[in-house]
């Protein structure tokens, strides 16, 4: 892989993608800022209190001898930058998978390449047990890593139709 | 130093003292039980080339995974799960035949697939339960219908 010839910008928030390996078959569980999508408000049927609009990430190490990793870049519309999914559970030891490099020690696990059937970056972060999340009628909240998982993917969907509310 | 300051001290050193020998002989932080896993999947009573296993805990624990390569997968004990009973999720990946060229990468890549039914991934009904100090072998035999 190619390495980083140019000064990198990281950020450590990303969107909310939905649970993407199964939009493909059902396009009703994308989340509000989707690839080549942007939800309006209405198009929120499970309730703006009830699904993600962003989530925490972890900024990838971009110095400039590193190979690509592209985790944490809000300014690059390619897939796996800030495009965060719930396929995986928070701060997931399972890996990211995308352009990025495997660096576990860092809670930054991936595998490296693919294309759009395979990406998902989970949410991470620094701190521990959880993640901060902000929901689409803009309330802040913390997210457990071990919330059950079928209960996050119904988070990060905008219209499943599945009865879901946040953890109490 | 104040009589009371140093009272204050000396019990949060013990404590401190302590927390240090613990993880000394632990080796590591307190309540960390990982298990190495590995295993097979089949689909169609083939190896299944390529693709990517995850666990989820049902309880407390984190999810862990990793690629499944030629029908076999392994995770180190260093990023094993903690013992308990977790849901299993399996996605089986497949060229299309198209590719898009990666500005990143520099190359062409291909387009993949997921192709394995629901019944393994988002509707999962498998199940694996991990448990401390005996071999984690699960395999996991997935036939269509099934």
């Amino acid at each position: 892989m190619e390495n980083n010839s140019f000064l990198d910008y990281k950020g450590n928030y990303g969107v909310n993608w939905g649970a993407q390996t199964q939009v493909v078959s059902n396009p009703l569980l994308k989340g509000p800022f989707y690839y080549h999508y942007g939800a309006k408000f209405g198009d929120i049927a499970d309730g703006t209190s009830n699904t993600f609009a962003m989530l925490e990430m972890i900024q990838a190490p971009s110095a400039a001898s590193d190979p690509i990793d592209r985790r944490g870049r809000p300014w690059n519309e390619d897939s796996s930058c800030y495009q965060l999914s719930s396929d995986l559970s928070p701060n997931s030891r399972a890996p990211d998978r995308g352009t990025c490099v495997n660096r576990p020690e860092k809670n930054l696990p991936c595998i490296n390449g693919g294309s759009i059937a395979q990406y998902t970056l989970a949410s991470r972060s620094r701190h521990t047990g959880g993640v901060q999340v902000m929901m689409c009628d803009a309330s802040v909240q913390f997210l457990s890593d071990s919330i059950d998982i079928l209960t996050y993917r119904a988070l990060s969907s905008q219209a499943g139709g599945e009865v879901a509310g946040l953890p109490q | 130093m104040s009589r009371f300051y140093r009272d204050r001290f000396s019990w949060i050193s013990t404590v401190a003292l302590i927390g240090v020998g613990f993880i000394a002989i632990t080796g590591c932080s307190p309540g960390d039980n990982r298990q190495a896993l590995k295993g097979t999947v089949t689909w169609q009573d083939s190896p299944l080339p390529k693709g990517v296993i995850t666990l989820y805990p049902k309880g407390d624990g984190s999810t862990v995974g990793c690629e499944v390569i030629d029908g076999k997968f392994s995770i180190a004990e260093s990023n094993g799960a903690t013992p308990g009973k977790y849901r299993v999720e399996i996605l089986a990946f497949r060229p299309t035949g198209k590719s898009e060229f990666d500005i990143d990468q520099n190359k062409k890549v291909s387009i993949e697939e997921q192709f394995l039914p629901k019944q393994f991934n988002s509707s999962s009904t498998l199940e694996a339960e991990v448990v401390a100090g005996k071999p984690n072998s699960f395999d996991f035999d997935l036939k269509p219908g099934k």
